[in-house]
């Protein structure tokens, strides 16, 4: 009897075990499936030097960790990302900032904003490259371009559609005009302020790359350049690869400001 | 109220023949929100302006906090037309009372930092008002965190905390469930009864402006003109979970209740 039950709970345990495994592997499989699927057809259906093979990648990846220079390349790249994005973000939320509380301001600033912003940063790219060359300061506009535009109106829209119920409340009790921007103006609209910042992370290193690939002398642009140039398809996995530990980097530092700065909000969930 | 004009000037809210009219989308003037109301509020009374929705009763008490500007006639408080922002008066708006990216603490904290009190005058401070709401043990919540009601009270402590003689209430405990409001009614009442600070109490429930009030000013329907100033001689300190049996209640309830009615039979 005791034996049967105890035999019983063995059994339940272990089902349990498993259902426990299986769950946290589930998220996994689609990437096992489709790595296992592009290695063995790089081994047996098609060219493994068009589309490269996910062995060789990580190998490669592992390999040029251990040597300079894909860090130097990358070092070059998130620089360019760090200046022209800080350089974006605070010009562009100064500026959408001025324009929201400021109707002369407004007047002559918004129209140009708007006209410029049609224009598709990824076109004028050559041209900033003509006027600051080949080196970092091309790829630094080109990123902080791009970054202008989401952080200006990010910000606009904030301070357009703050409660003004707030802004009275502190102002009866007397609050002086720059007590009201630290104490009710900036907390209001740093949701807004985050957004801007987290979806022009991605935005940053498109025009870094794109910058390093029409001109430059290092980066991780270039490296992917390099790599295609010389039909080295795993070399360009690899830059891209290298890219995406990059974003991950920042969009985790992002993600750590979030989570201190906007501790105040609401933990929930719609759905 | 029986307008005693001359000996009563010195009452610390004077309204003289205030006429509010908003502009409609052009610009040109458009709805007449308020008009000719003329009201003297003298100290220590708690007053309630009473009236169907869209009365004005909410543009008059922004008029008094200095948010709106009058288009006619002027307000006075202790002695000053009212131009701008008034910084005399605590001000309770309707809807969220506390700041959002403020914890519990810093909100009450919050006119004493403005008003430049010490720390250790702001702690001792906050500390005893946290307790006389009872919030004693959520200083370091946001609002999120807290209930309705605890964000009401904690509302109301961070309007009292400094001790202004005006406290100006915009429908405070609109969206609460039946039985916080009387409890918030209550700790209100409590804490008013301290001080007997000016109250200027804006509501469109009835037993509330009765339970609470010293005067119930009735406004009509828009253009909002006062339609009746009535007296509460409730004695105090009054119980609102019993205020149905206290005295004069009945006489005071039906009279408000007419006026009312009649004000509200008028749209048919």
């Amino acid at each position: 009897m005791t034996v049967a039950v105890a035999a019983g709970n063995a059994r339940r345990e272990w089902r349990k075990r498993l259902a426990r495994c299986t769950r946290l592997l589930r998220p996994v499989l689609p990437a096992v499936v489709l790595l296992g699927g592009w290695e063995l057809g790089a081994v047996y259906l098609f060219d493994a030097s068009l589309f490269g093979q996910p062995s060789a990648i990580i190998e490669r990846c592992i390999r040029y960790a251990g040597e300079t220079r894909i860090w130097y390349d990358a070092w070059v790249t998130f620089s360019e990302i760090v200046a022209g994005y800080a350089i974006g973000v605070v010009v562009g939320g100064l500026l959408g900032y001025l324009v929201a509380i400021s109707d002369g301001i407004a007047r002559v600033v918004e129209p140009y904003v708007l006209i410029l912003n049609a224009v598709p940063k990824v076109a004028i790219a050559p041209l900033l490259i003509v006027i600051f060359g080949i080196g970092m300061a091309s790829k630094v506009a080109i990123v902080a371009s791009m970054v202008f535009f989401l952080m200006f109106y990010a910000v606009f829209v904030g301070l357009r559609t703050i409660e003004a119920d707030f802004i009275y409340q502190a102002r009866i009790m007397g609050v002086s005009r720059l007590g009201e921007i630290r104490f009710v103006v900036l907390p209001a609209i740093m949701p807004n302020v985050l957004v801007g910042m987290k979806s022009s992370a991605a935005s940053a290193v498109i025009g870094a790359v794109i910058g390093e690939i029409i001109a430059a002398q290092a980066g991780l642009g270039y490296f992917i350049l390099d790599a295609s140039g010389a039909f080295n398809v795993n070399d360009v996995w690899v830059g891209v690869i290298y890219l995406m530990l990059l974003l991950f980097v920042m969009t985790g530092v992002i993600g750590a400001i979030e989570r201190h700065v906007l501790r105040w909000l609401p933990k929930r969930r719609i759905g | 109220m029986a307008r005693e004009a001359l000996d009563m000037t010195d009452a610390p809210i004077l309204i003289r023949n205030v006429r509010k009219v908003f502009p409609d989308a052009d610009g040109n003037p458009g709805v007449v929100a308020l008009e000719t109301i003329d009201l003297e509020i003298p100290a220590h009374s708690f007053v309630s302006f009473l009236g169907p929705s869209g009365c004005g009763k909410t543009t008059l008490l922004r008029m008094i906090a200095g948010i709106e500007q009058p288009s006619e006639g002027e307000i006075i408080c202790k002695g000053r037309a009212v131009t701008r922002i008034n910084t005399h008066v605590a001000y309770v708006p309707q809807g969220r009372g506390l700041f959002p990216w403020m914890t519990l603490r810093t909100n009450i904290e919050f006119p004493l930092r403005i008003a430049r009190v010490p720390p250790r005058e702001r702690g001792r401070r906050v500390a005893e008002w946290t307790r006389k709401v009872g919030l004693d043990g959520f200083e370091e919540s946001y609002p999120w965190q807290l209930s309705g009601g605890m964000e009401k009270r904690g509302a109301l402590a961070r309007a009292l905390i400094g001790d202004l003689d005006i406290v100006l209430m915009d429908e405070p405990f609109g969206p609460l469930d039946a039985q916080t409001r009387l409890m918030l009614q209550g700790d209100l009442l409590r804490l008013w009864s301290e001080k007997r600070n000016i109250v200027v109490f804006v509501t469109h429930d009835l037993v509330e402006a009765v339970a609470l009030s010293d005067i119930v000013v009735i406004l009509s329907r828009r253009p909002g003109r006062i339609k009746k100033t009535i007296r509460v001689p409730i004695a105090r300190p009054r119980n609102v979970l019993e205020i149905f049996h206290a005295e004069h209640f009945n006489d005071v309830y039906d009279e408000v209740r007419e006026t009312m009615h009649e004000e509200l039979s008028v749209v048919q």
